[in-house]
């Protein structure tokens, strides 16, 4: 979890990952960050996000984008 | 039929009392006459080409829908495996023919005469005979309905949900009036629902979907039209004019075509909710935006989230572009790197939204101009960071807001220079008019109202635009003026409706068929 | 609320807006329908919409009237009070916008059914009525009295009372902006029922290319040649339908194919017109006055479609035996028991018309004050060159004339001598008397002394002041002078040229005769016309002829100025510009207004002044 967030914070220095939780919703997270999340996420765990994980869901938190990350390593 | 028309509001009247009074299983049925109706007022070659583009849309998505119904049934995972990734390739084939073909159409019939008359440009370099230009009909609202069934398609390939099988209700899905004239651009999973049930009868809907229309009709007329003729004649004949008059038909411009587009949809959206039914909300007071990647999540969102989605997304996360990543680690720092990806899919982006626009050089650097200042922002984002950090400065302090909204403005002006002056060279000799002789010193009167800027017209204009001013700011703080009124005393309310409606009636049903007495009689 | 409660109200306040829509319409009332009992500004109303309006007004005074000039706007220019000198009727000019003869027999069908007492039609007719069919009647600009048409009275007071609210709102704002002078939102003179015409035709006219410079966008060559007229067989029945009823109600009618302009005549095949003018032969007498030497001639035009007043004067003239006014020869052919003339005939005999000449320049010389004294201070000139000039006018062989003799050049063709000259002196001098009127009496030359009032008499002082003046003549000089019966003496204001520095203190200064910046339109006329007044009384007083000739202080005036002058009986009006070409022009008496004129002083060189004779 730490590591996802530091890498989160290297991305988007400005937000608050470890509080917010409606970080698509609201608007805080754009579509630009969240491609750059992704593709270091791909790197940094060498998992493959498809598009059609692009879903609010699962960018909202810090957590469910770990949730994310946990779910898609184990389909590998 | 023109939507601005009084016909156009007894075709809806006469529309939505048949709703209401047939049974609910069928009053999709009337949504699709009417549709059928309004779309053939614009001819019937128009509705020939739409028909063409919804049977093979149709004939794609029930392909598609088999096979996204088909499971992998292997004996092992590695099976399995297999057999998901043929069918992958196999979806990813018929989607492919499918887009080729409806984006083909398109391409064709918008892009047609701009293609071949640039191929003439080239090969008349070289002393070639030049082709005619094509001259195509071009139907009514053909990049929207392209772009509503291509996502449609993408996303039954996504197996997002399945398809409609009922063709007359995926007609109405793509064909639904309020959205052939100027969009919103659809969404199948959110209309569908309340598009195919029969909704009942709501004294509210008709009580938000009237206000809206009114509004919409108001916004329009009142301050688009009125700036019309003042934009017009500074984009043609700016160089008669002072370089900062210029910059002032620039964002007149701005302020026009918000009201125009925005109007319009307030109409149409107003329209749709009187029979139960909403459709995609398309601007978010995209002027007090703080950045332009802000504007552009305020400004023809449909078109915006199309792009993110169907584009945008598929671009970033593609192979390719990781691949470019990984080679960009190697020569750039890591803080830049990571950046290079999205930018590039961020300026092909903005350049299709250029291309989207119309055909046209001009279209397209528009495109790019939006494109390229949202990936600097991009790359500025960490020093900006930092910078911000150093200082403690504070994002939401009114100072950096002000700072942001002004800034916005100002690319989206210089944008418009582009988008409106009917070819990049005038565009940039306009530009180069404002930059190189603004002419401050000689701004009087006079200049004003040689493009149409009187008191008497600017005033009411002025009047709208506060307005207006102030339904958006209480909009931005979440307060919804629509509610709001409906919370008045009922007298208050009479003489919002009363003021409303005069306007309506008096300067926009009622004012159709004026002569000016001078023109009246200078033409005997 | 509930969404019940909140429709209806939606539902009352659509209603309200509706009864205020209507009331806005019924007040304001543009179109005339309604009575228009709060601005009641008839010449708006008839120029929005001339055919309704002209109905109602004729229908509210039937009495007042008993004869009627019928037709388009090529009707505009036949005038009551010309038309009254020679039939004894009270007529009513009823054209409308739109060559439209279907709406001409409505039109005389219910005049004669509604007036009991008709004496005369006069019915105009031009080209457009022979090309043109019936006008579109569901426009409101063209929508017309429903007794004229036999609409149901419900049907019609209904189809105004939606009316755009613009139409409202307009009227409103042009009462605002309402002057005493026509501007494009009230071109109608409500009593004659024609077309306010003050401000052209006081338009300097000059020679035919001048003319066609200023105006030249009102004369457009047409495009194609050679076209049909497209409703002769029409026109002609209605034209016959309207004699008919005149016949039964023993009204006297008569035809007129008013003059074409070369420019809309180009437009027609002449095969086409003969057509039309056999077609008219065969049912009706007519005056065919359609081609002509003045068809050549744009100067006769206000734009390419309208003749002027003083045309339209011309051919009532020609039509009664008119002597005293000048028409041109071969002018008008009387058509009648079905005999005609051709397009070809009238061309060839206006072309032999227009071989002789119909225009003349007349040069004007402007002198001041004359005196041995002082000669070389301003306008001061030494008698002896004076003299000097007047025998180089007659080595040169020019003729000097007076006023008088250019009107009647231009009002009744009276012929010019050959190198017209006119000689002038402003502000009525002693030394006029002294020194130049000996010279002028032994040349025989006729002179026009341009007099102010107030200072005829004062030999010393300035008004009643104690500022010592150079001397003007009074009464003993007067009687001598005119009893000569070479000098006249007309008008410079009769103290519209006031000297400040001798002026009271704070007093307003009228230097001339342009507005004061504190005037307004109301007070500027007041003025002028008041000045007028009090001349009119000094000259009566000093035995002077009333004057019908103005010279403007310092040169200087308005269109307004020129208006308010012809209004007052100044036939002529004088001003200081030198570059001024005066073509006299025969039946324009407009082209005597704002004349040039060369002021001459000791640096004016004997060369200065023949090169200005020969221009």
């Amino acid at each position: 979890m730490d590591k996802l967030y530091q890498i989160l914070h290297d991305c988007c220095p400005d937000i608050d990952f470890e509080h917010e939780t409606k970080l698509v919703d609201d608007g805080i997270l754009e579509s630009l960050d969240i491609v750059m999340i992704v593709s270091e996420l791909s790197e940094q765990y060498d998992i493959e996000i498809d598009v059609d994980d692009l879903v609010p869901e699962n960018f909202n938190s810090a957590q469910a984008i770990y949730a994310l990350i946990q779910r898609l390593q184990e389909e590998q | 039929m023109s939507v601005n028309g009084v016909t156009f509001l007894a075709f809806l009247l006469l529309a939505v009392i048949l709703y209401y009074l047939i049974p609910k299983g069928v009053r999709w049925i009337v949504l699709l006459c009417a549709s059928v109706v309004f779309y053939l007022s614009y001819g019937w070659s128009a509705g020939l080409y739409l028909a063409v583009t919804i049977v093979l849309t149709y004939a794609f998505s029930l392909w598609l829908g088999r096979l996204a119904a088909i499971h992998p049934a292997g004996e092992t995972a590695q099976v399995r495996k297999a057999q998901k990734k043929q069918l992958t390739h196999k979806k990813r084939l018929v989607l492919a023919a499918a887009l080729v073909l409806n984006f083909l159409a398109l391409g064709v019939l918008k892009y047609g005469a701009f293609f071949v008359s640039n191929v003439n440009r080239v090969i008349q370099s070289f002393g070639q005979e030049a082709f005619p230009l094509p001259a195509f009909l071009l139907p009514l609202g053909i990049s929207f309905y392209i772009f509503q069934t291509s996502g449609y398609l993408i996303d039954l390939y996504r197996g997002k949900y399945p398809p409609q099988r009922n063709i007359l209700r995926y007609a109405l899905f793509v064909c639904y009036f309020p959205q052939m004239v100027q969009g919103p651009i659809n969404r199948y999973d959110a209309l569908a629902p309340a598009l195919y049930e029969g909704n009942a009868f709501d004294w509210a809907n008709l009580q938000h979907g009237l206000l809206r229309m009114m509004f919409g009709v108001l916004k329009k007329a009142l301050i688009a039209d009125a700036l019309a003729p003042t934009v017009q004649e500074l984009y043609t004949n700016f160089y008669a004019y002072p370089g900062s008059m210029a910059f002032l038909g620039a964002a007149l411009y701005c302020i026009q075509l918000y009201c125009d587009f925005s109007g319009g949809i307030d109409l149409l959206c107003g329209a749709s909710t009187l029979f139960g039914i909403p459709m995609q909300e398309n601007f978010r007071q995209p002027y007090l935006s703080t950045s332009l990647a802000d504007f552009w999540r305020r400004w023809h969102i449909s078109l915006g989230e199309w792009m993110k989605d169907y584009l945008f997304y598929p671009l970033a996360l593609s192979k390719a572009f990781g691949r470019l990543t990984k080679r960009a680690r190697s020569v750039l720092p890591a803080d830049v790197a990571k950046r290079v990806a999205p930018c590039l899919a961020t300026v092909i982006v903005f350049l299709c939204v250029g291309i989207w626009q119309g055909p046209g050089w001009a279209n397209i650097a528009y495109g790019l101009w939006n494109g390229l200042w949202m990936s600097l922002g991009l790359l500025w984002a960490p020093v900006s960071s930092k910078l911000f950090h150093r200082f403690s400065w504070k994002r939401e302090g009114l100072f950096w807001i002000v700072w942001g909204v002004i800034r916005t403005d100002l690319l989206v002006i210089i944008g418009r220079y582009f988008s409106n002056a009917g070819s990049l060279m005038s565009a940039l000799r306009m530009l180069k008019h404002t930059v190189t002789a603004p002419g401050f010193g000689s701004l009087n009167a006079q200049v004003f109202s040689s493009v149409g800027l009187t008191w008497a017209t600017v005033l009411p204009i002025c009047a709208a635009l506060a307005v207006l001013l102030c339904i958006s700011l209480a909009k931005e703080r979440g307060v919804q003026v629509s509610q709001w009124i409906c919370q008045r005393k009922w007298y208050v309310q009479f003489l919002i409706l009363f003021a409303g409606l005069l306007l309506t009636v008096l300067c926009v049903y009622g004012n159709t068929d004026y002569v000016p007495i001078a023109y009246v009689y200078e033409n005997v | 609320m509930s969404g019940k409660k909140w429709f209806a109200l939606f539902l009352a306040a659509l209603a309200l807006v509706f009864v205020v829509w209507a009331a806005l319409n019924i007040l304001v009332d543009p179109f005339g329908v309604y009575g228009d009992v709060l601005l009641d500004w008839d010449s708006y109303t008839q120029t929005l919409n001339p055919r309704n309006s002209k109905a109602v007004y004729i229908s509210e005074h039937f009495d007042a009237y008993d004869s009627y000039v019928i037709g388009s706007s090529s009707a505009a220019s036949y005038e009551p009070e010309e038309l009254e000198k020679y039939l004894d009727g009270q007529f009513y000019n009823m054209f409308h916008y739109g060559a439209d003869p279907e709406y001409d027999e409505m039109l005389v069908s219910y005049l004669l059914e509604h007036d009991s007492d008709v004496k005369y039609i006069f019915l105009v007719l031009g080209l457009n009525e022979a090309n043109a069919g019936h006008s579109d009647n569901t426009a409101l600009t063209n929508h017309t009295y429903y007794k004229v048409t036999g609409e149901s009275p419900l049907s019609y007071y209904t189809s105004f009372l939606f009316a755009s609210p613009s139409y409202a709102f307009e009227k409103l704002s042009s009462w605002h902006q309402d002057t005493e002078m026509p501007q494009t939102f009230d071109v109608f003179l409500p009593d004659s029922g024609c077309y306010d015409k003050r401000l052209r035709d006081v338009e300097s006219i000059g020679s035919l290319d001048a003319y066609l410079e200023k105006n030249g966008g009102d004369f457009v060559s047409p495009q194609a040649t050679g076209a049909q007229l497209k409703n002769i067989e029409a026109c002609v029945e209605h034209v016959s339908a309207i004699q008919d009823m005149c016949d039964d109600a023993g009204v006297e009618l008569f035809v007129v194919l008013s003059p074409v302009c070369q420019q809309q005549l180009e437009e027609y095949d002449p095969a086409s017109l003969d057509q039309f003018y056999r077609q008219l032969a065969q049912e009706v007498d007519y005056w065919n006055f359609s081609i002509s030497s003045i068809t050549y001639d744009q100067r006769y035009f206000y734009d390419s479609t309208h003749t002027r007043n003083a045309t339209a004067d011309m051919v009532l003239a020609r039509m009664f035996g008119n002597s005293d006014l000048y028409y041109p020869d071969q002018f008008g052919v009387y058509c009648e028991n079905g005999a005609c003339v051709t397009a070809e005939e009238l061309e060839a005999s206006a072309r032999e018309v227009l071989g002789t000449p119909h225009t003349a320049n007349v040069p004007i010389l402007l002198y001041h004050h004359l005196s041995p004294a002082d000669p070389e201070s301003g306008t001061v000139l030494h008698p002896e060159t004076f003299a000097r000039q007047m025998e180089l006018l007659e080595e040169q062989g020019y003729n000097p004339v007076d006023f008088d003799d250019l009107i009647a050049y231009v009002e009744q063709g009276s012929p010019l001598p050959e190198h017209p000259v006119v000689i002038t002196f402003d502000d009525g001098y002693l030394s006029n008397y002294e020194y130049a009127f000996p010279i002028l009496q032994e040349h025989g030359y006729p002179a026009t002394i341009f007099a102010i009032g107030c200072s005829i008499g004062h030999y010393e002082y300035y008004k009643d002041t104690e500022y010592t003046l150079t001397p003007h003549f009074g009464q003993p000089e007067i009687d001598e002078m005119l009893a000569s019966g070479l000098i006249s003496i007309e008008s410079h204001t009769y103290d519209m040229h006031q000297w400040a520095p001798f002026e009271p203190e704070g007093a307003l200064i009228r230097g001339n005769l342009l507005p004061l910046e504190s005037d307004t339109e109301a007070s500027y006329i007041a003025a002028v016309t008041e000045d007028a007044q009090r001349q009119r009384e000094t000259f009566a007083a000093f035995g002077i002829p009333e004057s019908n000739v103005l010279a403007f202080p310092n040169g200087m005036y308005t269109t307004l100025t020129d208006v308010i002058a012809e209004a007052y009986g100044f036939q002529v009006t004088v001003t200081t510009d030198n570059t001024r070409v005066n073509t006299l022009v025969q039946g324009l008496p407009q082209s005597l207004v704002d004349l040039g004129r060369l002021n001459i002083d000791e640096a004016t060189t004997d060369q200065d002044i023949l090169n200005y004779l020969a221009q």
